[in-house]
């Protein structure tokens, strides 16, 4: 009799947890009823991990907004009903590297950028439309924020809108504040976020000796 | 048909004898971070530790549903043995062969020592090898992995210095191969007696760096001997588009070769014409590790349409595969034969 439990479609795996005795988290997508509904699991059977997997589960309520199903206490859904598949992905992997009991803090709308030596803010228009604005106003300001809302339409799948295209839309047409917020960083340094992703993806695919180095 | 256990499906593929269904295997390695997670045996030390080994190497029998089981994740043991330096890296990622640090570079310094079967290193995979027939019996097929020389040569040369010296120096090179295929045909025997049911012997003269040409010149005649002295069924593995080479590698009398994706099913099996059976060629980078089990069945199905005698995986499957993609492995496979009845 097989251990492994049908668990929905893996949509992201955190393949070796520092914080964690290098246990794998899985975070999946269950389709219930026609429902999305994520789940993270880890395979590994001891205490630690239990716990480690319910601090992920309460970094996902708290610093996306996603909250409980209906009826259930560790399956999880965003308010919207919608997947926001890339988005989630992405901010799954950057909340596995809190260490568990690392207090749990929405993050701002509001942050410092480097290259517009100034704050950007992302303003909740309602209707899941997002503005990103310079605070100052200035031209390194504003083409900072039409790289940003550039950076949200790829890792979040918005779409932009607006000359300068600073606005940004969720399909669902409902706000995250909490996702947007931990997003940010993300969307300011696009490139590097999509480094990662194309590292992570190499890793652990076995390549013949004449492809080694 | 009377049903088969899974040892009876794989020995009757691999004869390209009738079996009750097309059997799943994978004679390279199905080793993923979350069955590590799940038996307890987590890489590196499962490449090093025969009872992780065994652990984890069941899971594709118990958890998977495939019919072999395969120890030898890993393709280093024995060059571990002939004394490369080894990067046995974390659980996420796979051990390998420090290249840059050559341990060989002319004729005489190949030598294959007394210790090559108890090095720790190849001695755990005979213990490995011994443990999962105990536990799993006589139903399931067991696999070993002996490397061939053209591979140990890569490991134990350098890549760019072993294939120059096969440009400038064929003749050399061929001496070289002949003193390697002693470690082939030593591991090798030495899986048998422990109880392997057959042989994986990867041999990385790959498509993008050696032609078929090569294959016939420096390896085909070598491959013959592997067959002939290894009395169990051998499975060629070769990476990248081989089909330049099948027609050679059909006539070597090896039991079957594990074909990549990079292959048509339907051409390969064309050019092999019933000679030696195919094992393969679910992709592994891009649809195992990416895509979703119904882009796995839709592979799976080609190759079964193609008549491959054993449906898997290409080569290693990516450690971060997911398990849901594994099993749609075999679920393709029942799923096909309700409407396509084996031959």
């Amino acid at each position: 009799m097989g251990k492994t439990l049908d668990l929905g479609q893996r949509i992201e795996l955190h393949s070796m947890d520092k914080h964690c005795h290098d246990i794998s988290l899985g975070l999946y997508l269950m389709e219930t009823g026609g429902a999305p509904r994520f789940l993270v699991h880890t395979y590994a059977d001891s205490d630690d991990a239990r716990a480690r997997v319910a601090y992920i589960r309460d970094a996902l309520r708290v610093m996306l907004g996603l909250v409980a199903a209906d009826g259930t206490s560790d399956e999880l859904v965003f308010p919207c009903g919608a997947v926001h598949l890339r988005a989630l992905k992405r901010a799954f992997l950057d909340l596995c590297k809190l260490e568990t009991g690392a207090e749990l803090i929405p993050k701002p709308l509001t942050v410092h950028d480097k290259k517009a030596d100034g704050e950007l803010t992302a303003v909740n228009l309602g209707d899941g439309v997002y503005e990103i604005s310079s605070r100052d106003g200035s031209d390194a300001g504003n083409k900072r924020a039409v790289a940003v809302a550039r950076g949200f339409a790829k890792i979040c799948e918005m779409t932009a809108e607006g000359d300068p295209a600073v606005r940004i839309r969720f399909g669902c047409g409902s706000s995250h504040d909490e996702l947007i917020g931990m997003l940010m960083f993300r969307a300011q340094n696009v490139r590097a976020a999509m480094q990662e992703e194309e590292m992570a993806s190499a890793k652990g695919v076995l390549a013949a000796p004449s492809q080694q180095r | 048909m009377k049903p088969m256990t899974s040892r009876q499906r794989v020995t009757a593929a691999l004869r390209r004898e009738p079996v009750d269904r097309t059997p799943v295997c994978n004679p390279t390695s199905v080793a993923t971070v979350e069955l590590m997670d799940l038996v307890d045996a987590h890489f590196p030390s499962a490449n090093r530790d025969p009872e992780k080994m065994a652990r984890l190497a069941a899971t594709s029998y118990t958890e998977l549903g495939f019919d072999t089981v395969m120890p030898v994740f890993s393709i280093i043991q024995e060059s571990s043995a002939l004394g490369c330096n080894i990067q046995w890296e974390e659980k996420d990622n796979w051990p390998t062969v420090k290249m840059s640090e050559p341990v060989w570079s002319e004729l005489d310094d190949i030598k294959i020592p007394d210790n090559l079967e108890t090095h720790p290193d190849t001695q755990c995979v005979l213990d490995a090898i011994k443990l999962l027939r105990k536990e799993l019996g006589d139903d399931v097929f067991i696999i070993g992995k002996t490397m061939g020389p053209w591979s140990l040569g890569y490991h134990c040369f350098g890549v760019e210095k072993f294939l120059l010296m096969s440009l400038d120096d064929p003749d050399m090179t061929m001496k070289c191969l002949e003193k390697m295929k002693e470690s082939t045909l030593r591991f090798g025997k030495a899986q048998i007696e422990a109880g392997a049911d057959a042989l994986t012997l990867p041999d990385h003269a790959t498509g993008d760096l050696v032609s078929g040409e090569y294959y016939d010149r420096f390896l085909k005649e070598m491959h013959i001997e592997f067959a002939q002295e290894l009395e169990i069924p051998i499975i060629l593995h070769i990476c990248g588009r081989t089909v330049d080479r099948m027609d050679y590698i059909a006539q070597t009398g090896m039991a079957a070769f594990h074909f990549d994706s990079k292959n048509d099913p339907q051409e390969s099996m064309d050019i092999v014409s019933g000679r030696i059976s195919l094992v393969g060629n679910v992709n592994n980078p891009e649809t195992l590790f990416s895509k979703e089990p119904d882009d796995v069945a839709a592979e799976v199905t080609k190759n079964l349409a193609a008549g491959v005698q054993l449906v898997g995986p290409e080569c290693a499957i990516p450690l971060q595969a997911s398990i849901e993609n594994l099993k749609a492995i075999p679920k393709a496979v029942r799923d096909y034969h309700k409407s396509h009845p084996p031959a």
